[in-house]
């Protein structure tokens, strides 16, 4: 009787697993396709992808986008300003993030609805532009790398993510023994609740990272007069409006035609560019993703504090 | 500021007094870890808030925020008044209705199956992969889309011609467009949005399912009653804050795949005041716009939330 | 944080220093005079305090240099400091620019708006059509722009423009009778033509002519599609009409063939013979057109993509000689190739149809509809700059702001074919054409075309030309798209028709017409797209239900509103 059941579900597993199977590597393939696309895309000519010519692997083969890249010198201040940015952002966001959500996820919190109600409400309201700029302005904040830094310190939906996970997988026993063993809410922060919660840190980590290394509009605004300590993104996109000039400009009038024959020219440079643009900027952000992938595997061992 | 020992929790704290004052000095110290946050929000978005004024008002730079007319509700009444709202506010839900049934559920199952992959190698490359795509701009995605849904050249109808389908006019169709904008989602954000759960898995107690594997329960059957239990708080609460931005359709990628042929399915409530801002920008109509959709996204998650509580007393107060 | 007090500190010291420099040296300016010399009036520096800094007449404008700040929409690299014009302009009027430059019209208008909330606002403001008449109006109300009328003494090149050309100054001038904005006026005419071209050889590979009305279009068309036009062995690789069906030539050159003449197919305004606004979109000849352009399309002579279809496809599609007619700037850049191959094409215009027996070619109004160029206010020095911006609308001005100056960015070379002198850019070494080293090196492109007259062109000479000279190779050759438009124009039979004037409209009209402007432009390319590609629509049958559902988006309101800007238009 155990044996063939036993058997049964050995069966059930199979097909279980051989469906899932299928689902992941159709997954692997949808999502690997684009990627060698825009790798090949950055390698080819520019026609020869807008027809629909190049499919999966480069067609009329060209360095010429990665040199106009690399010819940008500022590509390289910008990658400097960039990793400055997602180094010393993240770890900010971090800072206030993290701290904030373990005394949200705390009980005895006198007002905790209240202030939790706060953090929400910026979800959804918020000033616009022109006050919030007059509003670094009067902090003396425009033009200086420090704004990008603390601007959106913390994420709200950042905020609730980490709570969600500090109430949901840290037993409330563990609380208990440490304050029993004397700690503080120091040090049951610092010695149980953040070693406990690598997975939430790097995810947080990881997108508060990406956000920055992502980021332009702020930048845009706020560092409109500061050249020098723009971010990667603001460069590569200054890149990429040249090419799309040429088709405003046509129906804009105002250039002369052969201006235009040359600003197409350029667009036609743009165009390669723009794959190779995100070839530049996502290496490094795939580049640590493995590296990060290692605390979700290692899992917490709960069980064992537990006991 | 860590050798700060008033905090020693006495055992014998069921005294009344005590107890109070117990409270007060956690709460102390709680409050000091939130300080950094609530002063940011505090000092850079409830200062500048007053801005929200600019929906009930006529706004004039010159004029400033507090000098300018009120006008009561007339930028709103613009919006409701126009052709187009029944239209874009249908077309709106729509996209994020079918976003959030198709977009919500695909990454979990996602991050349960590669869970169970036991081939760590083989993981991490799936994983790396899937997440790629997110960091893909949406311009660049865009153009992606249109090229392989080229009638003419397009993989995708490449395929189709294979099966012996004659081509599909993608985005000249305004049936196919909902579906060409959320599967796109889906297909650009499912790695990266099945990382929050992959980390929730991790927190899975091994020892319940060693245990759970003894007793002879399936795979199945121990990713239902072990692993999922596990991912429900999470999944609840990006439930409701899904639910909570469904009139929130960002405009960018919507007017990128935007053509006249489609535009009837595809002007939602962003890309209509986007487009009103290149004829003549407007601070008064957009900001009003923003509010409008800011109140019916509040409300709604409070709603969900309530319901939550109600039904999975998971919520997110 | 501290960077930038510091940096606030530093721009409050120098704004000090500036000022105090400029008093002081408005003060002892009389005394440098004499070394420095001519057109400077002693008197004049010596006596008023205020007026001293800058001469009357004559360049430089100051003799001692002052700084104007400026931001600007622009091409190319946006640190235009570096720029040989900005040293120019130094040079020979005495003012140094600062200019702040943005890469996108939506950069600039979002720190345009932030300048003026936190009272940063540069002395020049050059939106280059970033902004329009209606935001300019409210600026100007607010306070931020110089009324430039109030100088007009100082604006003598300004005021022989607006006396030549008189719809200048009519656009210009707002409903409070202050000129506050320029705009830009183009009287080119190879400008302001719908540029939509034929292959040469497909058409004589068919054995055709180039075709003069809507029917003869179509037996072309007919004929591209079925024969093996390019001649590349495969006669169904013809797309015979790359339609763009996004507001282009091509739209513009078909719908003037129906009698509507317009630069805005998806809101085309008539002028009736009493002085009213018609529509043209709710006309017997759009519908007209819609049934022509919906017969092509189910034939297959129109791209089946065209909703779908981008430039970059387009410019494809002639290069790789997949399309013979077709809308662009000229087939040698949709191509990219040399200017000689133009050649190999003819233009296309003036067709008629049973709506238009008439050849008419709708000409774009020559004046720009956005502001180019406003002056700050609160600028330290408005008899400067209005002189400065004087400057651009005399012939050198206008020749200066495309080319730059002889001898510094061109040269004026005597063109043998055309017998006239061309102003040329130079192409120095390490620029791949004289446009990369204009927009990248030599100029400040936008903020200072106010005018284009064609001066020091070859286009001035092509009008001029003989139709000898028009027809010979070596002019094909080298003038390309502009030849082939010339000579389009110089057909028998081809009257050329201004399209409906821009209107200037009050603040409450202009944001009124913004929202109805927008829900009805929607609605009818919406509807024009479903009514072209939708087979199981039929016109006739859904006429009536689009021209009420044009009313109830508020066509009437809407037309109310034109006919009001349009009736003071002409009461001027």
């Amino acid at each position: 009787m155990k044996t063939r059941k036993r058997n049964f579900w050995f069966n059930g597993d199979k097909v279980f697993m051989g469906i899932s199977y299928v689902a992941l590597a159709l997954v692997f393939v949808l999502t690997l396709y684009p990627m060698i696309f825009v790798l090949s895309a950055s390698f080819s000519d520019p026609g020869a992808v807008s027809s629909g010519e190049m499919v999966l692997f480069p067609k009329e083969f060209t360095l010429e986008g990665y040199r106009y890249i690399l010819k940008y010198n500022e590509i390289w201040l910008g990658y400097a300003n960039t990793i400055f940015y997602t180094l010393v952002g993240t770890f900010i966001n971090l800072a206030v993030t993290l701290p904030a959500a373990y005394a949200l996820s705390r009980k005895e919190l006198v007002g905790r609805n209240l202030i939790l109600f706060l953090f929400m409400f910026t979800m959804y309201f918020s000033g616009g532009l022109i006050p919030s700029y007059l509003n670094a302005n009067s902090f003396g904040l425009v033009n200086t790398r420090t704004f990008v830094l603390i601007n959106g310190a913390v994420s709200v939906y950042n905020l609730i993510v980490a709570r969600t996970f500090f109430s949901s997988t840290i037993p409330e026993q563990l609380h208990e023994a440490a304050r029993i063993d004397g700690a503080d809410m120091f040090k049951d922060f610092f010695k149980i609740v953040l070693p406990l919660s690598k997975p939430v840190i790097v995810v947080l980590a990881l997108y508060y990272g990406v956000g920055h290394w992502n980021e332009y509009f702020t930048s845009m605004i706020y560092l409109a007069k500061r050249r020098e300590a723009w971010p990667l993104q603001l460069f590569l996109k200054e890149i990429l409006i040249q090419g799309q000039f040429a088709e405003s400009a046509l129906m804009a009038g105002g250039l002369s035609t052969e201006e235009i024959a040359y600003l197409f020219k350029q667009a036609d440079t743009a165009n390669m560019v723009k794959y190779g643009v995100i070839v530049v900027s996502v290496v490094p952000m795939l580049a640590i993703y493995p590296w990060l992938q290692k605390y979700f595997a290692q899992g917490v061992m709960l069980g064992a504090v537990k006991e | 500021m860590f050798s700060v020992k008033g905090t020693r929790i006495s055992p014998a704290g069921k005294r009344g007094g005590k107890r109070s004052f117990r409270n007060l000095l956690k709460c102390w110290q709680l409050y000091v870890f939130l300080l950094p946050a609530l002063l940011y929000i505090i000092l850079f978005v409830y200062k500048p808030m007053y801005g929200i004024l600019i929906a009930f008002k006529d706004f004039r730079i010159g004029d400033g925020i507090w000098g300018s007319e009120w006008v009561g509700m007339e930028n709103f009444q613009r919006l409701f008044d126009s052709y187009w709202f029944p239209v874009i506010l249908k077309n709106t839900l729509t996209l994020s209705l079918l976003s959030l049934v198709v977009g919500f559920p695909l990454p979990i199952i996602f991050a349960l199956l590669l869970n169970e992959l036991r081939w760590k190698k083989v993981r991490n490359a799936i994983q790396t992969v899937s997440y790629a795509p997110h960091f893909i701009s949406t311009v660049v995605i865009c153009s992606m889309i249109m090229l392989f849904l080229s009638p003419s050249s397009g993989i995708v109808n490449h395929f189709l011609n294979l099966l012996g389908i004659d081509s599909v006019y993608f985005m000249q169709d305004t049936g196919l467009f909902k579906w060409v904008y959320v599967l796109s989602g889906v297909w650009q954000g499912l790695g990266w949005s099945s990382i929050i759960y992959s980390a929730a898995l991790s927190g899975v107690d091994r020892n319940l399912l060693e245990a759970a594997q003894i007793d002879g329960a399936s795979r199945i059957q121990r990713i239902i009653h072990v692993n999922i239990p596990v991912l429900v708080p999470t999944m609840m609460v990006l439930l409701i804050l899904q639910c909570g931005s469904l009139l929130g359709v960002g405009y960018e990628k919507v007017y990128l795949l935007q053509t006249d042929a489609n535009i009837t399915a595809s002007e939602v409530i962003s890309t209509y005041v986007y487009k009103m801002g290149l004829i003549e920008a407007d601070f008064s109509f957009s900001t009003a716009v923003n509010l409008f959709n800011s109140v019916v996204n509040s409300v709604i998650l409070i709603v969900v939330n309530f319901l939550s509580n109600r039904v999975t007393k998971n919520g997110l107060w | 944080m501290r960077a930038l007090k510091k940096g606030n500190a530093k721009r409050v010291w120098s704004l000090l220093l500036v000022l105090a420099l400029a008093l002081s040296l408005a003060a002892c300016g009389g005394e440098k005079t004499p070394s420095e010399g001519d057109g400077n009036d002693p008197g004049g520096s010596e006596g008023g305090e205020g007026s001293a800094y800058y001469n009357e007449t004559g360049y430089p404008i100051c003799d001692e240099p002052i700084t104007l700040t400026m931001m600007c929409v622009t091409t190319g690299n946006p640190d235009l400091n570096d720029r040989i014009m900005v040293s120019e302009i130094e040079k020979r009027f005495g003012i140094k620019l600062d200019i702040t430059g943005y890469a996108s019209a939506e950069e600039f208008q979002t720190q345009l708006n932030l300048a003026m909330t936190t009272g940063d606002l540069p002395d020049l403001i050059a939106p280059c059509n970033a902004i329009t008449m209606g935001q300019m109006r409210e600026y100007a109300e607010d306070g931020y722009a110089l009324a430039l009328d109030e100088y007009a003494d100082l604006m003598p090149n300004m005021q022989a423009l607006m006396e030549e050309y008189p719809e200048y100054e009519k656009y210009a001038t707002a409903d409070d009778g202050h000129i506050y904005g320029l705009n830009s006026i183009e009287v080119n005419e190879f400008g302001r033509v719908d540029r939509v071209y034929i292959n040469n050889q497909w058409l004589e590979n068919v054995g055709m002519e180039v075709p003069t009305s809507v029917d003869e279009l179509y037996e072309v068309l007919c004929a591209f599609r079925d024969q093996d036009a390019n001649g590349n062995g495969d006669p169904n690789d013809e797309i015979p009409f790359d339609y763009a069906a996004s507001n282009y030539y091509d739209d513009y050159m078909l719908l003037a063939a129906f009698g509507l003449n317009t630069k805005d197919a998806n809101y085309i305004l008539t002028e009736g013979e009493d002085g009213t606004v018609g529509f043209g979109n709710a006309s017997e000849n759009y519908k007209a057109y819609l049934k022509y352009m919906k017969k092509l399309y189910e034939e297959g002579l129109i791209n089946r993509e065209c909703y779908v279809t981008t430039e970059d496809q387009r410019n494809e599609n002639v290069a790789k000689d997949r399309t013979g007619f077709f809308g662009a700037a000229a087939p040698f850049v949709s191509a990219g190739q040399d200017i000689s191959y133009d050649a190999g094409f003819s233009w296309v215009g003036g067709l008629t149809s049973e709506y238009n027996d008439q050849r008419t070619v709708p000409m774009t109004n020559t004046l720009s509809e956005g502001i180019v160029m406003f002056v700050n206010a609160e600028t330290e020095y408005p008899e400067a700059a209005v002189r400065f911006l004087d400057y651009w609308f005399s012939e050198e001005g206008e020749v200066a702001a495309q080319r730059g100056w002889e001898g510094v960015t061109m040269d004026y070379e005597y063109n043998e074919i055309l017998k006239g002198d061309v102003a040329t850019l130079y192409c120095p070494e390490g620029y791949e054409s004289s446009e990369d080293y204009k927009l990248n090196k030599a100029l400040v492109v936008g903020p200072f075309s106010y005018c284009s007259r064609t001066y020091g062109t070859h286009y001035r000479l092509l009008s001029t030309a003989s139709d000898e000279v028009m027809q010979s190779e070596e002019v094909l050759d080298a003038y390309g798209w502009a030849v082939l438009v010339g000579n389009g124009l110089r057909q028998d039979g081809i009257v050329e028709e201004e399209v409906f004037p821009r209107l200037v409209y009050t603040e409450d009209e202009s944001s009124r017409r913004v929202s109805l402007y927008n829900d009805l432009t929607t609605y009818i390319a919406a509807q024009r797209a479903e009514f072209i590609t939708n087979p199981d629509v039929d016109i006739d049958a859904s006429w009536d239900e689009y021209l009420a559902q044009l009313d109830q988006i508020g066509l009437p309101e809407l037309l109310e509103l034109e006919q009001a800007a349009y009736d003071r238009y002409n009461g001027n």
